[in-house]
C-alpha cells in the first residue's frame, strides 16, 4: 500500500554482508575459550589423570549442577537483577523431593511439586523486585534465608534418605556411558541458549537489561518479564536442587551452600556484565567448567582446600578480566600509557 | 590590558562530531555580573565545564587575575578562584551544613573532621548571606532555597574570584529568586565576579551588567541591559530560519515538513496536563500535518511529549488517536494506538545501545516478526535491510551495534523502529539534536515521507527554524499554549513568531 521511496528492497545490498551472526560477541568467546583451554593445558601438564576419562566425567558431573544454577543466574543477571536464593531454592528441591518420596509419591507428582514451589520462590521475589521495589540484591538476600529455613522447617530433623529407585535412576545414574545429570545440564544449556538467541521472549530480556528504559518505551512488557526471570531462575535452580538430591541420595536443608556464589562466578567469568544485557548461557556454562575445571586440577595436584580457595578466587578474578573482552586491550592500554608515562585521564 | 578577573581568550572545544565552541572569548571584572545566553547547543553548558575543570579546551586559555591558569581538574579551577554552582546541587544531603561547608577544605588534616573555629567561620559565611541557617541542620531537611544558600557559604569559603551559577533559578520558586538575585548583587559589591546562566531572560536583564550571546559555539553578540528580549532571542536564535527557508527555496526543495493537512484528525489533545509544569493543552494534528510545538528552554514542550506519550503522568485531560481514547500514563497503550516517541534523549530512552541495528529497530515490534514463538531471523533481517535502504542508514552491517552509530543514524534507527510498528502519530522531540548538517536534511525527508504515506508528526523543537518548517507551530511559555500561526504566517513574519517565545 505505501509507495518505497528509494530504490526497492534487495536482499543484496554493500550494507549487509552475508557474514552476520558471528560478528557480535565473537570478542568476548573467543576470549573465554582461550581461557577455557588454557586451564585445561594447564591441567594436562599438572597432572596425567587430568584427561583421564574418568577424571573428565568428574568434572563434568560436578560442574552440571553450577552450570544448570548458573543459567539461573545468568538469566536474572542479564536484566540486570541478581538471584542470591540459588543455592538455597535448590535446598528446599532436594528437601521437597526426599519429603515426598518418602510419603511415597511418584516421581512424575514429586518432580512436578518441586519445580513448581521452586518457581513460586521466584515468583516471590520477582513480585517484591517489580512490585515491591527491592532492590534483586535485597529481595533475593531475604529469600535466600527464607528458603533454606523452609528446608529446615519442612525436612524436620537431619537429612532424609532417597530410596525410590526410580528417582536416584534419573537423577544419579546414566543413559548409556554418559551421567544424567550432564544430560540435563547439556540440554537446559542448550534450550536456554536457543531461547535467549531465537525467542521474543530472550530478545525482550536483553533488550530489558540492557535500557530498561527504552524497552519500557518500546512497550514491551517489562514488568511482566522481570518476573518470568526470577521464576525460571527458581524453576531451575529447583532443577538443579533434584540433580543434587539424586547424585547424593538425601534431602537436606545444608545442601547447595555457596552455590548462588558458584553461579555469579560462573555467569561473570563466561563473560556476563552484572549491568545486564549482556552475555549467553553458553558462555555461563564455560565459566561453570572453567571454575570447575580449576577445582579439580588443584585437587590433582594435591593442594589443601584452604589454598585452594584463594587460588580459586584469584583465577576467577583474572578471568573476568580476560573475559570482559576488553582487558587484554586494556591492558596493552595501560603498559602503553605508562610507557608514555602521560597521566590517565577520565 | 587585563584588568579583568577572568579572562577567557579563543577557547575551542570539539567532541567527536561536533564542534562545541570555536573560538569563545569573554571577560568578567572584579563586581561585575555578565549574563550568559544561548539556544539549546550554543556551547553554554561546554564553556561551564572548561571553566570548571571538568574539561580541558582543545584550545585558547584561561587567565584569572592577569595570569593564564590551565584547569585541568575541579580542584584546580576552585584553586585559581573559579567557583561553580551547579543547577544540581553538590551537597551531601545526610550530612550537616557544617560538614557540607567544608567538605572539600583540603587543609583540614588529621583524624577530627570538626576543628575549632569552624562553627565560627560557618555562621560567619551563612550570615554574611543574610541566611538563616542552623549550621548543625541536616541538609536534606532545608529548603531549595537554603541549600543553595549552604552551597554558596560553601562556595565563599575559599574566597572565589569568579562564581558561576549554572542556572541556579530553574528549581527555585519566584520569591526566592528574587532573593537570590539580590544576594548576587551584594556579592557583586564585595568584589567577586559572577557569571549567570539563566534561560529566563527577564532575570538575566534585572541583574547583569552585561548579557553576551552564544550560538553554534561562538560569541555573537554583547548587549548591556537596556536591550530588550526581543533582541536577545533573535541573537541566540539568529537568522537561520530565514537562511535555511531561503536555501530550501533556491534549491527547489520545500521549506515545509506536511504537504498540507487532509480532514481526518489524527491526533486530538484534550486539555491534557501534568497537573504542574503543564497548563491544560489543547490541539489537534490532522492526517499529514507535522504540527510544531516550541518556546524556549522549559516552556513544556517537553512535559506535553511525555504525557502524549503517557511518560509523564497526566492528572486530567485525554488524547484520542484517529476517534480512540488513550489510556492515559501508559507508554504500551499509547504505542498499541498508534503513537511513537522518537524521544529527546535517544540514548537513555530511546535505544538498547549494546544491541544490533537490526534488534532496535524491531524492537517494539516482536510480534510481528515471531512464528511459532520464535523470532523469524531471515524476515526480521530482510525488513532492516530493506530500512537500512530506504532510510539510508549508514552501518557496516544490520548487525553493528548502535553504539558505534553516529547521531544521525542512530535517529533513523529509532524511526525505523515506529515506521515498522506502523505507528500512524509520531511525536519528534528535538530530532535534530547533535546531528549534523546532512542528517538533518535526511531526517527531515523522513517526517515529510511519514506525512505523505498519511501519517501525521508532532515535532517538539526548541529550534526556531525547525518550527518553522512545519505547518502549524504551538508556541509554548510557562507551560501553555499562548499562539498558534500558520507556516505562511511564521514565513511572511518572523519577527511576530519571535516575539511570542519568551
Amino acid at each position: 500500500m505505501s509507495k518505497t521511496v528509494t530504490s526497492p528492497p534487495s536482499d543484496t545490498t554493500a550494507a549487509s554482508p552475508p557474514r552476520r551472526r558471528l560478528t557480535l560477541r565473537f570478542g568476548s568467546q573467543a576470549y573465554l575459550v582461550l581461557v577455557f583451554l588454557g586451564v585445561g593445558l594447564v591441567g594436562t601438564l599438572a597432572s596425567p589423570y587430568f584427561l583421564a576419562l574418568r577424571n573428565l566425567e568428574n568434572i563434568a558431573v560436578a560442574a552440571s549442577v553450577v552450570a544448570v544454577l548458573g543459567v539461573a543466574q545468568f538469566v536474572v543477571v542479564v536484566t540486570r537483577g541478581i538471584d542470591l536464593s540459588v543455592g538455597s531454592v535448590a535446598a528446599l528441591s532436594t528437601v521437597i523431593a526426599a519429603v515426598l518420596l518418602r510419603q511415597g509419591f511418584g516421581i512424575v507428582p514429586t518432580i512436578i511439586v518441586a519445580l513448581v514451589s521452586c518457581g513460586l520462590a521466584g515468583f516471590v521475589n520477582g513480585i517484591l523486585v517489580v512490585y515491591a521495589r527491592i532492590t534483586p540484591f535485597v529481595a533475593t538476600l531475604a529469600m535466600m534465608s527464607i528458603a533454606r529455613g523452609v528446608a529446615f522447617i519442612v525436612q524436620v530433623g537431619t537429612l532424609i534418605v532417597i530410596n525410590n529407585q526410580q528417582f536416584l535412576q534419573l537423577f544419579g545414574g546414566r543413559s548409556g556411558s554418559i551421567p544424567n545429570v550432564v544430560i540435563i545440564a547439556l540440554v537446559v544449556t542448550l534450550v536456554a541458549a536457543f531461547a535467549m538467541k531465537f525467542s521474543p521472549l530472550g530478545r525482550r530480556l536483553y533488550a530489558l537489561g540492557g535500557n530498561p528504559e527504552a524497552a519500557r518505551l518500546s512497550g514491551l512488557p517489562v514488568n511482566r518479564d522481570t518476573v518470568l526471570a526470577y521464576v525460571t531462575s527458581g524453576t531451575l535452580a529447583g532443577l538443579a536442587g533434584l540433580m543434587l538430591a539424586g547424585r547424593l541420595s538425601q534431602g537436606s536443608s545444608l545442601v547447595g551452600q555457596g552455590y548462588e556464589l558458584d553461579s555469579i562466578a560462573a555467569t561473570v567469568v563466561g563473560g556476563t556484565s552484572l549491568f545486564g544485557g549482556t552475555g549467553d548461557p553458553i558462555s555461563t556454562v564455560l565459566g561453570a567448567l572453567i571454575i570447575g575445571m580449576i577445582g579439580n586440577i588443584m585437587n590433582l595436584m594435591g593442594i589443601q582446600s584452604e589454598p585452594q580457595l584463594v587460588i580459586r578466587g584469584l583465577v576467577i578474578l583474572l578471568a573476568v578480566f580476560l573475559t570482559s573482552g576488553s582487558g587484554f586491550q586494556r591492558l596493552r592500554h595501560g603498559i602503553g600509557g605508562l610507557l608514555r608515562r602521560r597521566p590517565a585521564r577520565a | 590590558m587585563t584588568s579583568a578577573a577572568l579572562e577567557v581568550i579563543g577557547i575551542r572545544k570539539s567532541y567527536p562530531g561536533v564542534i562545541a565552541l570555536r573560538g569563545v572569548d569573554l571577560s568578567v571584572d572584579a563586581g561585575e555580573i555578565v549574563g550568559l545566553c544561548g539556544a539549546n547547543g550554543a556551547g553554554k553548558s561546554t564553556l561551564v565545564k572548561i571553566l570548571s575543570g571538568a574539561e580541558s579546551p582543545d584550545e585558547g586559555c584561561i587567565v584569572v587575575g592577569g595570569t593564564e591558569r590551565p584547569l585541568p581538574t575541579p580542584h584546580a579551577a576552585r584553586q585559581a578562584g573559579i567557583y561553580t554552582i551547579y543547577q544540581e546541587m553538590s551537597l551531601v544531603p545526610q550530612m550537616s551544613v557544617l560538614d557540607n561547608i567544608f567538605l572539600d577544605d583540603f587543609r583540614k588534616r588529621g583524624v577530627f573532621a570538626r576543628r575549632p573555629g569552624m562553627e565560627a567561620t560557618a555562621q560567619r559565611l551563612l550570615d554574611r548571606l543574610g541566611a538563616d541557617v542552623d549550621v548543625h541542620a541536616r541538609v536534606a531537611d532545608l529548603t531549595i532555597a537554603k541549600q543553595q544558600l549552604v552551597e554558596i557559604a560553601k562556595a565563599l569559603k575559599s574566597e572565589p574570584a569568579i562564581l558561576l551559577l549554572d542556572e541556579p533559578t530553574t528549581t527555585l520558586p519566584p520569591r526566592d529568586v528574587d532573593a537570590l538575585l539580590s544576594l548576587m548583587r551584594d556579592l557583586a559589591r564585595s568584589g567577586v565576579g559572577l557569571i549567570f546562566i539563566s534561560h529566563r531572560l527577564d532575570e538575566v536583564t534585572a541583574v547583569c551588567d552585561s548579557v553576551e550571546v552564544l550560538r553554534d559555539g561562538q560569541r555573537v553578540a554583547q548587549f548591556d541591559t537596556s536591550v530588550s528580549h526581543h533582541e536577545i532571542v533573535r541573537a541566540m536564535v539568529g537568522d537561520r530560519y530565514e537562511n535555511s527557508l531561503a536555501a530550501a527555496a533556491a534549491e527547489g526543495a520545500e521549506g515545509r515538513l506536511g504537504g498540507g493537512a487532509q480532514d481526518e484528525v489524527l491526533l486530538e489533545v484534550d486539555g491534557l496536563t501534568d497537573g504542574s509544569r503543564l497548563q491544560p493543552c489543547s490541539f489537534t494534528v490532522r492526517r499529514g500535518e507535522a504540527v510544531g510545538i516550541t518556546g524556549l528552554l522549559g516552556a513544556g514542550q517537553n512535559e506535553l511529549a511525555e504525557c502524549i506519550f503517557g511518560i509523564r503522568p497526566v492528572t486530567s485531560g485525554r488524547t484520542v488517536v484517529a476517534g480512540q481514547v488513550v489510556p492515559p500514563n501508559k507508554p504500551r497503550k499509547a504505542i498499541e494506538h498508534g503513537i511513537g516517541l522518537i524521544p529527546e534523549d535517544r540514548k537513555s530512552q530511546g535505544l538498547v545501545l549494546d544491541m544490533s541495528a537490526m534488534k532496535n529497530m524491531t524492537l517494539a515490534s516482536l510480534d510481528r516478526f515471531t512464528r511459532f514463538a520464535l523470532l523469524r531471523g531471515r524476515s526480521e533481517a530482510a525488513h532492516a535491510r530493506r530500512y537500512v535502504n530506504e532510510l539510508q542508514i549508514k552501518c557496516s552491517s544490520i548487525d553493528q551495534s548502535v553504539r558505534t552509530l553516529s547521531g544521525g543514524n542512530q535517529q533513523k534507527v529509532l524511526i525505523a523502529r515506529w515506521l515498522t510498528k506502523n505507528s500512524r502519530v509520531l511525536v519528534f522531540a528535538e530530532p535534530t539534536r547533535g546531528v549534523d548538517v546532512a542528517a538533518k536534511e535526511e531526517i527531515y525527508r523522513l517526517i515529510r515521507e511519514h506525512l505523505r504515506r498519511g501519517g501525521a508528526a508532532v515535532v517538539v523543537t526548541s529550534e526556531v527554524s525547525e518550527a518553522a518548517l512545519c505547518d502549524r507551530v504551538l508556541v509554548l511559555s510557562g507551560g501553555r499554549i499562548v499562539a498558534e500561526l500558520d507556516h505562511d504566517e511564521i514565513q511572511n513574519d518572523h519577527n511576530a513568531f519571535v516575539a511570542h517565545l519568551r
